[in-house]
């Protein structure tokens, strides 16, 4: 059998016909790094807007008059609720304390009476929740007995989520966009590598070689190919992201790293496309030279 | 061995070749002999089947053109050679490996390749030469490593495209002397030329091709 010599073609390739090889490399290289890159900034913009949204904060402010029923009411209200994720209770003390503490004043010194109202402070997870839902909630609550008034900031929240949404189309139009450049540059790479060597595929069937015996070395060089602009990318992106992170150092915090996960990931996606992109691109060759 | 029945071939831009009708036996040396763009390599193209009768049919041992699945084609052509004028040799392989890549092919193994392909280039005068690559070999000795590439198959008919269309008349005639000596050992060689003068005295039966018509044999 000759898998030795096909392997050994597979991997002679790269040296015979450096130009198409390097050219082919440096596109796989680039579009693994454009997709990662891609990849890393959508999912820090996406986390910033979950741990926004997952820590938002909502005031429940209670009457002066309120009873110890209407609090264990109000509590059980805001314990049963699937989306509260903390509940903290304010006391008229606390309040104080915290008011002095932020502005300075002692509010005793001040007036001679405590102004502040008690208050329930609650964490909601705004993820999985609309924003009408969270305008209800907070209707119903004011209607609870001992609850003056409920205040969010429900413009912050209007805008957050409706950028939400927006980030969430426009990434992935931005990915699906960066994703077929990608296939489109690669597919289009290989073909012209394919061409560049069309001699060695016509002299090959001219002495009896089949189908499968021309497109083996074509396949196995593609993935090779694959490979090393997988590798190329994870260097390239991870230099990319440190240089940022360098340049920016003091200015702003990015908090971005390069995740360890993508190097698997850009070898198995460069060498899918490697695989798909040369066997497609030497079968269509084939069936045409026929 | 070799069987035309009434083949006739239509390009898009003209004729190829019209309602040819004859039999290339074992062991023969025929020359197809005319003028450029008479036929003469549409004939060979036939024969190892990179081209397709438009009407009528070529059977070659027994592989039969009307017949023939695209799977077996690979089949037929390890038991044909083939020369070509230009050589087609690849600049990027030496000529020990050029010669083995008809032997690659067949999943010959690697002991038995380079026992053979020696053998095929010292039986054309060119084993000193196995380490160069073509672009250090003259047009004589690329064509003699062409042709060691045609026979290391041991092929039943060896078939030659104007292979002495590149090259002086003195190293033309050591090659046609080359090719006599390869069908002295049994192997039937089939050859284009529209070179007369090359063949006119030689005892070479001549199918002459005009217009994409046979008109003598």
């Amino acid at each position: 059998m000759s898998a030795g010599f096909l392997i050994k073609e597979g991997f002679s390739g790269l040296t015979r016909a450096k130009t198409p090889s390097f050219v082919a490399i440096a596109t796989i290289a680039i579009s693994l790094t454009l997709l990662g890159g891609a990849y890393e900034i959508g999912s820090e913009v996406y986390d910033i807007f979950v741990r926004m949204q997952s820590r938002f904060e909502m005031e429940v402010f209670l009457l002066p008059s309120v009873t110890e029923h209407d609090k264990s009411e109000v509590e059980q209200r805001l314990e049963n609720h699937p989306q509260v994720t903390s509940i903290h209770y304010v006391s008229k003390e606390e309040a104080a304390r915290r008011f002095s503490k932020e502005f300075g004043e002692d509010l005793s010194e001040v007036l001679d009476y405590n102004p502040l109202p008690s208050s329930y402070r609650i964490r909601l997870d705004t993820r999985s929740i609309s924003f009408s839902q969270i305008t209800s909630l907070a209707e119903s609550l004011e209607k609870q007995g001992g609850v003056d008034e409920v205040k969010y900031r429900r413009q912050l929240l209007g805008t957050l989520q409706q950028y939400y949404t927006i980030f969430l189309a426009v990434g992935g139009i931005i990915l699906l966009v960066v994703l077929g450049a990608a296939v489109f540059l690669i597919s289009n790479t290989i073909k012209l590598s394919i061409f560049a060597k069309r001699e060695v595929i016509e002299i090959m069937r001219l002495v009896g070689a089949t189908d499968r015996f021309v497109k083996t070395p074509f396949v196995i060089e593609g993935v090779v190919h694959g490979a090393i602009g997988a590798l190329i990318a994870s260097v390239l992106l991870l230099v990319i992201i440190r240089g940022t992170n360098f340049l920016l150092t003091g200015i702003v915090n990015t908090g971005i790293d390069m995740e360890i996960w993508l190097v698997p990931a850009f070898l198995g996606v460069g060498m899918m496309f490697g695989f798909i992109g040369s066997m497609r691109s030497v079968r269509l060759f084939l069936d045409r030279t026929r | 061995m070799i069987d035309f029945y009434n083949v006739t071939k239509n390009y898009g831009n003209g004729i190829g070749v019209r309602n040819l009708n004859f039999n290339i036996r074992k062991g023969e040396f025929v020359c197809v002999v005319g003028a450029s763009g008479a036929g003469k390599s549409t004939i060979l193209k036939l024969i190892y089947m990179d081209e397709f009768p438009t009407t009528g049919k070529v059977v070659v041992n027994d592989y039969d053109s009307s017949m023939i699945e695209p799977e077996s084609i690979p089949h037929l052509r390890r038991k044909v050679g083939m020369v070509f004028q230009d050589f087609r040799l690849l600049s990027d392989r030496n000529v020990f490996e050029n010669v083995g890549l008809a032997l690659e092919v067949m999943h010959v193994n690697r002991r038995e390749i380079k026992k053979r392909v020696l053998r095929a280039l010292n039986s054309v005068g060119i084993g000193h030469r196995a380490q160069y690559y073509p672009r250090e070999l003259s047009g004589g000795e690329q064509q003699r490593v062409s042709i060691a590439r045609a026979i290391v198959k041991d092929p039943f008919v060896l078939l030659a495209d104007e292979p002495t269309g590149n090259l002086d008349p003195d190293i033309a005639r050591d090659l046609l002397a080359l090719m006599q000596r390869i069908h002295e050992r049994g192997t039937a060689v089939i050859m284009a030329t529209h070179n007369y003068n090359l063949i006119k005295n030689r005892p070479f039966r001549r199918i002459r091709i005009e217009q994409g018509e046979m008109v003598d044999s």
